[in-house]
């Protein structure tokens, strides 16, 4: 396969000498890389698919429970294998491209295939003295570089031998789902395309044809935009679906990294629009395509480089190829890079000082200074070369001309996907800054920046998540805002200039509906009050608008004609995306707060369940719009579910004498009636507080509440899936409805019962509790206060001998639904020298408390507690999201795929139809 | 000024917003000792559970708190008290990121970050970050 590689690499190269002969040879040369390239990956399946563990991949990645479905998950889960996927849809790629009959054949296949052969050589696997250069999936456990020299590896039956072996370590559960076996391929097909634009836009810097390379590649990029869009929503979709993500995106370092690609390729593929049309940004276009593909590869450099490392929750630990990963990126953004600087001079001595700050960082050790310099060149000569050698066109852009807008649009794309990465690369930052910590130190004093010097130490890294998702959210808000409303009314530009009267007429009629959608939308959600809702309306409102005025557009103007409307079609579906992301976020509500009568607030200051709801089996409680039942918990394979009925509301009717809990005390019903919204219309007419409630009225009051549970509407399972190598894993089940979906997922379950065996009587085992006077027990939902010690007088009356010294335990124990009760369990000295006790038992309640030690010197005493098996019922702690809209989300991928696909489909039979 | 001008301007301009947006009051990562050396920031402290002290989590008391010791890199213990229910698998995990401040003898967290022993499972640590879903 290595040899099939660097052959098509070195006869590419030559084949630019635009020879026939070349050519072929290299034809046959890609064709039978990619025929060793298809080999190999059936070879990994079907080692795979045999579970042969003596190899360290299968081993690794597979066991025997897996269903056989999932051995294609198996495939792309470690290193090695998405490096095979992403080598095998560049092959796929290529020989598609040599299909066709652009004559841009050679050179774009010979950047594929110098990429193809570093690619490869990331699965080489070999040594050269230290250095290791790649990781093959292929090699066997004992000869795994860690394994090496091991007693056992020199067993010949060490598979039989050691029971570790006979089985592998699977497939991580969460990936076992139906997502993801679609969505690696998916992404990785995207990333894969990148390199389209970028090999055209350096073949057409080769041949110095700067215009010319936009139309055959232009179908290629918006397929890449296409593939990634879809792959990266996928990913969001099986987030949501099974991950307890508590959403579909979370801003995540590895989302994001197949974000900015996603973003510069759309920005790339205007541009080349642009481009194509009036011939303008040239630059831009050459640029933003070879750069969608640099971000892919940076992409991969970060998440499986291991430079993440703790900032990130992804963590992926470094596989000891990040040196190698970093010097494949170098390379990628010289060679281009290179081919930018037009001049053939500049070009060289560009080339020549990477290649002298590369050996340079070798042999001196000094990589990070190296590192800068050969930034800095990169940074001076690319400056010098586009201002010496693009000159600027002589007559400026109109200002509402089509071309200038799409500009923009794609400009702020960039801008958007520049912050994310920024952001982002935080851990990148740190070490690039190493060599200049002293510099950022003494400047940090200067202006007294926290964050500088904070860098100067090496030590930045993210917020709290909740803080990096607001400041991804405030940054990304306005990046959005002018991207859809450029999206808006640029299509009803002219190119090059357009009557302002005419564009204005045709944009009112979408601009008024907007507004009225954006209206209504505010007034569904009871926004517009404060000043901090106003950037999320003018989100909204411009969501609506990409969406109206790309409608009007494709029945307008381009009355349905399926050729021209792939663009607003796509468009329309962007808006409804971003509006269903918007909506849903925004206006999502935790809706599981703790409506479980145990007034524990007052035990715990720290007492804050705003987001979790804890449920006794068979309780029932109101939880946003439901009542929800925790009905019963059942094992299934490794998934444990929790069965949860839904019911409806109904209004709730209170009776004289009832006792409420409301408005910050206790209450006392006075009139029969139903209850309303709100408790404070009710009070004048239908309570009595209650100025000196007893302990029996404590507990008889129940929380006031409108409503009580009706019609059972449905049931959810949310489940846990117990994997004992990788960790016990929650998985959320969501009720769809049109307009919103209620997203649950348990957040603690109690796994293992049976471990304690109940008597006879039914009593589970004493537990210890060590108290002092003043301190609080709990055994399950019982709270015991030890009040005080009192020693008995008259040992005799209280049946007890004549010598002995007996202590009474004064507990005030609180039960739910029930009163509180005194417990008096008795400490007993006899003859002064032989410890009894007198247990106390609460038959009705099935508790019993038993007192068995004194410990004078550290004023404690041990409370012993048993508890009947029934009354440790069983509970769970719950979260539940009601995400509106979310629909809306859904449709727009769909749209916007679809819209894409037509554009796709119509460039490349376009471009067929000119080039027969 | 023309408009590419313009433009040039505005796109310098956020980018350099950006910048100082990230360098301007950035989370940092630290070890214990600075932590509570510096009560008044967050800190971002990696280290791995001490299994030598009780992992304590009670629902029914308080469904969002779990109380453990952690080992920071430097070998140091510390009790924290974690504002979030109890993570699945959280006594099997290799290695932990805290995100919080120093109060006290205590370190407060507002998040928990982990990692479990397998060698790529990406996925296993999204759900950590539960309930922190954006846009």
């Amino acid at each position: 396969m290595l040899a099939a590689l660097l052959a098509s690499f070195s006869f590419f190269r030559s084949e630019q000498e635009s020879d026939q002969g070349w050519f072929s040879l290299g034809k046959f040369s890609f064709r039978l890389h990619s025929l060793s390239l298809v080999v190999s990956i059936a070879v990994l399946f079907v080692m795979l698919y045999n579970a042969w563990y003596e190899y360290d991949y299968v081993w690794k990645h597979r066991n025997n429970a897996m269903p056989l479905r999932y051995i294609l998950s198996c495939f792309w889960e470690g290193h090695e294998g998405s490096f095979m996927l992403w080598s095998f849809w560049h092959m796929v790629l290529g020989n598609l491209l040599l299909r066709t009959r652009s004559n841009w054949k050679a050179p774009v296949l010979a950047f594929i295939s110098i990429a193809q052969v570093f690619l490869g050589t990331m699965l080489l696997g070999i040594y050269i003295g230290d250095l290791r250069i790649g990781s093959s999936p292929f090699l066997l456990l004992r000869e795994l570089p860690d394994n090496y020299g091991l007693p056992w590896t020199t067993f010949p039956d060490y598979l039989s031998r050691f029971p570790q072996f006979m089985d592998g370590r699977g497939l991580n559960p969460l990936l076992q789902n139906y997502w993801m076996t679609i969505h690696p391929p998916t992404v990785f097909f995207g990333f894969a395309s990148t390199i389209i634009p970028a090999a055209f836009a350096v073949a057409g810097l080769w041949r110095r044809q700067y215009h010319e390379w936009i139309r055959p590649a232009l179908p290629w990029t918006y397929l890449g935009i296409l593939v990634l869009g879809v792959g990266i929503l996928m990913g969001g979709a099986w987030a949501y679906e099974a991950l307890s993500f508590g959403g579909f995106w979370a801003w995540d370092p590895v989302e994001n990294s197949s974000l900015v690609p996603w973003l510069i390729i759309v920005a790339a593929g205007h541009v080349m629009l642009v481009n194509r049309n009036k011939a303008r940004s040239t630059y831009s276009a050459l640029l933003l395509a070879i750069a969608s593909f640099v971000f892919v590869i940076y992409s991969n450099f970060l998440t499986n480089s291991g430079v993440l490392g703790e900032t990130s929750v992804h963590a992926f630990t470094d596989n000891g190829l990040s040196g190698q990963l970093a010097t494949y990126m170098g390379f990628f953004i010289a060679l281009p890079l290179g081919m930018l600087m037009v001049d053939v001079k500049v070009r060289r001595a560009y080339w020549i000082a990477t290649a002298l700050t590369f050996t340079l960082a070798l042999l001196s050790g000094q990589r990070m200074i190296a590192l800068h310099i050969w930034l800095l060149a990169t940074v001076i000569l690319t400056v010098y070369s586009y201002n010496r050698f693009y000159p600027r066109e002589a007559e400026e852009e109109k200002l509402w001309s089509r071309e200038f807008w799409m500009f923009i649009g794609s400009l702020v794309l960039v801008m958007s996907a520049l912050q994310i990465t920024i952001m982002t690369s935080k851990p990148v930052i740190n070490i690039l800054s190493t060599p200049f910590r002293g510099m950022i130190g003494s400047l940090a004093e200067t202006f007294d920046m926290e964050g500088l010097r904070t860098l100067a130490s090496g030590q930045m890294t993210d917020k709290s998540q909740k803080d990096l998702i607001t400041m991804y959210n405030k940054w990304q808000t306005p990046f959005a805002l002018v991207v859809l409303l450029v999206m808006s009314f640029t299509q009803f530009l002219k190119w090059k200039d357009t009557p302002m009267r005419a564009w204005m007429k045709s944009l009112s009629l979408s601009f008024a509906v907007a507004l009225f959608l954006t209206i209504l939308t505010c007034a569904y959600f009871q926004l517009g009050s404060k000043a901090e809702q106003i950037p999320m309306m003018l989100l909204f409102f411009s969501c609506w608008w990409a969406v109206t005025a790309n409608l009007d557009y494709l029945i307008r103007i381009t009355k349905g004609n399926v050729k021209v409307s792939g663009s607003s079609i796509a468009h329309v579906g962007f808006g409804l995306v971003l509006l269903g992301a918007a909506v849903s976020t925004s206006q999502s509500t935790k809706v599981s707060q703790n409506s479980s009568m145990t007034d524990i607030t007052k035990l715990n200051k720290d007492f804050s369940n705003r987001e979790d709801i804890l449920l006794f089996k068979k309780d029932t409680l109101i939880m946003g719009t439901h009542f929800v039942s925790f009905q019963e918990k059942r094992k299934d394979d490794i998934n444990v579910y929790f069965k949860m009925d839904y019911f409806g509301l109904e209004p709730r009717e209170y009776k004289v004498g009832e006792l409420i809990y409301g408005l910050g005390g206790i209450h006392e019903c006075v009139e029969d009636h139903i209850a309303s919204e709100d408790m404070l219309s009710d009070l004048d007419h239908y309570w009595k507080p209650v100025s000196a409630p007893t302990e029996t009225i404590v507990a008889r009051a129940e929380l006031w509440n409108p409503y009580k549970a009706g019609e059972k509407e449905f049931t959810l399972e949310p489940r846990i899936q117990i994997n004992p190598k990788f960790g016990n894993v929650p998985e959320p089940d969501t009720k769809h409805y049109w307009n919103q979906d209620i997203y649950t997922h348990v957040r603690y379950g109690q796994l293992d019962d049976g471990s304690e065996v109940a008597d006879e009587e039914g009593y589970l085992p004493f537990k210890d509790h060590k108290m002092s006077i003043g301190d609080t027990l709990r055994s399950g939902a019982r709270l015991a206060i030890l009040d005080s010690l009192t020693s008995v007088k008259d040992p005799i009356s209280s049946g007890l001998k004549e010598n002995d010294l007996a202590v009474l335990a004064w507990l005030r124990v609180m039960s739910p639904g029930d009163s509180t009760r005194s417990v008096t369990p008795m400490f007993i000295l006899r003859e002064s020298s032989y410890i009894d006790s007198k247990m106390f038992e609460s038959k009705d309640q099935g508790v019993r408390f038993d007192f068995t030690e004194i410990r004078p010197e550290e004023g404690q005493i041990t409370i012993r507690v048993a508890e009947k098996e029934d009354n440790l019922r069983d509970f769970i702690v719950l979260q539940a999201i009601v995400f509106p809209w979310i629909n809306i989300l859904w449709v727009g991928i769909i749209v916007m795929a679809i819209g894409t696909l037509i554009a796709v489909v119509q460039r490349f039979k376009k471009n067929k139809a000119l080039s027969v | 000024m023309k408009k590419t001008q313009v433009i040039g301007v505005i796109f310098i301009a956020v980018c350099l917003g950006v910048l100082v947006n990230v360098l301007s009051d950035p989370g940092k990562m630290a070890g214990f000792e600075q932590a509570f050396a510096d009560p008044d920031h967050t800190y971002r402290v990696s280290g791995f559970l001490d299994k030598e002290q009780e992992v304590i989590y009670d629902p029914i008391t308080n469904a969002s708190m779990t109380t453990f010791h952690m080992k920071d890199q430097d070998g140091l213990s510390r009790k924290i008290i974690l504002d979030k229910s109890k993570p699945q698998g959280f006594e099997m995990s290799e290695s932990l990121v805290i995100i919080g401040r120093a109060d006290g003898e205590i370190f407060r967290a507002e998040e928990l970050l982990m990692k479990c022993p397998s060698k790529y499972n990406e996925e296993n640590h999204m759900i950590q970050e539960a309930g922190t879903g954006g846009i």
